[in-house]
């Protein structure tokens, strides 16, 4: 590979940009050649600067009060986290997990062909299949999709009607492989309305997964697998 | 524009990450008053709406505090660091709104800046400090061709196909043009970690 393919490489990494095979290919060079890692972090810090010509724009007051109460915890609020807000356990979660992941490993080639289609790629057809999250208990009006972007390499959560939480925690996706091992996939910041978005990527160990959960954790742990009972949970719709 | 903290503030900033990774409050909001307005302003321009700039800056913020640790000084000043976390998480608020959109078959709605006018925008706006006008005389230097492609990738969030295909120019094009803009642009700027 030349130096002008290697900057060519970085300089895209460096912008977002890259993708298909070109971000397999530098995946494998920057993990043989160090220098070449030097020169996208190079080229990000070089175009990290260019959100320095940002208009000028004063933060809120109120974000100042939220970051903080979601970082120390909020004192105000009275809102606590019971059980009986937690209506589906972890391990009813993980037994549904493996009767998603018997269903998937035991259907039809049709079936699997489908879920790679979920798990690969989320294009704007409205006969796509996605990854739909059901509530239960009391969050029973919460849903939630999941679609697989195979560009960026990750999840899309999108999630409505989810209740408020104690600034004390937060949802957080979990996911399960193929061999029903638990993955964290991140938070789910709720916005105002109950609705969620976020974007998560999960390790090298999960390139294809079987079943999606939402619980709620406390803020900032970092327990490897969930500490309380699911609240949605997936289910595959075609 | 935003005015970026100084660059003597460098050594301050690293003591800060430092107190944080200590969990001392008192650091972290230190960190926050210093850098919650320009991270506020980076935001803003990707997203145009505040509920999602708020979004993402809170998340930014948390990100610091859980991962201050993992902060490579090698890889570039704090504030490069924390105006990065801001980019990308932006672009992906950016890109998965996209995807929404275009699953309801809402094109209308795409929020991809038009083409150039992220820089094109800020090019315009009049700021005398030091640190800025550098940024502009460099930016100023990219052929617009080039410019127009570090613009859709960085302020647009597209990809490199994407981006060819917005210009109707080939792939490899738009991979030169990116390659030779942001050398450019690294050249000019110099940041050193």
């Amino acid at each position: 590979m030349t130096r002008d393919q290697i900057e060519e490489l970085a300089a895209l990494d460096a912008l977002s940009a890259l993708e298909g095979e070109d971000l397999a290919t530098w995946e494998r060079v920057r993990g043989e050649n160090p220098s070449a890692l030097r020169l996208r972090d190079e080229l990000a810090g070089a175009a990290a600067q260019l959100s320095l010509l940002a208009p000028a724009a004063t933060a809120p007051s109120a974000l100042r009060r939220r970051v903080m109460d979601r970082v120390f915890g909020g004192q105000s609020s009275e809102k606590t986290v019971t059980e009986a807000a937690r209506p589906f356990g972890f391990a009813a979660w993980a037994a549904a997990a493996a009767v998603v992941l018997l269903v998937l490993v035991g259907a039809s080639a049709t079936t699997r062909q489908k879920e790679s289609v979920v798990v690969r790629d989320a294009r704007p057809d409205p006969q796509n299949l996605q990854i739909v999250l059901k509530g239960y208990g009391d969050y029973a009006k919460a849903k939630a999709h999941v679609l697989w972007d195979s560009g960026q390499r990750g999840w899309y959560v999108q999630a409505g009607g989810l209740p408020d939480l104690p600034a004390t925690h937060s949802y957080h996706v979990w996911a399960v492989d193929a061999d029903g091992a638990v993955h964290d996939c991140g938070e789910l910041a709720v916005r105002e309305g109950g609705l969620a978005r976020s974007f998560v990527q999960p390790g090298d160990g999960i390139s294809s997964m079987q079943g999606f959960a939402v619980t709620i954790e406390p803020v900032g742990s970092s327990s490897p697998a969930p500490t309380s009972p699911a609240v949605l949970i997936s289910a595959l719709q075609g | 524009m935003t005015t970026a903290p100084e660059p003597d503030d460098r050594a301050v900033e690293l003591d800060l990450l430092a107190r944080i990774t200590k969990r001392e409050r008192a650091a972290f909001e230190q960190l926050y008053t210093r850098y919650s307005n320009i991270l506020y302003a980076t935001a803003m321009k990707f997203l145009k709406e505040d509920a999602d700039a708020q979004d993402v800056v809170q998340d930014v913020f948390i990100q610091i505090w859980d991962k201050a640790k993992l902060y490579d000084p090698a890889k570039g000043k704090p504030l490069t660091w924390a105006l990065t976390m801001t980019r990308n998480r932006s672009i992906d608020r950016i890109r998965a709104i996209q995807r929404r959109t275009r699953l309801r078959d809402d094109f209308e709605k795409e929020t991809v800046a038009d083409e150039s006018a992220g820089i094109r925008e800020a090019l315009s706006g009049v700021d005398a400090s030091e640190k800025t006008q550098i940024l502009r005389d460099a930016v100023a230097r990219l052929s617009p061709e080039q410019r127009k492609v570090i613009d859709l990738a960085f302020f647009g969030g597209l990809t490199q196909s994407e981006i060819a295909d917005r210009l109707g120019e080939p792939l490899g094009t738009v991979k030169a043009r990116a390659r030779r803009g942001l050398m450019k642009l690294k050249e000019h700027l110099g940041e050193k970690p």
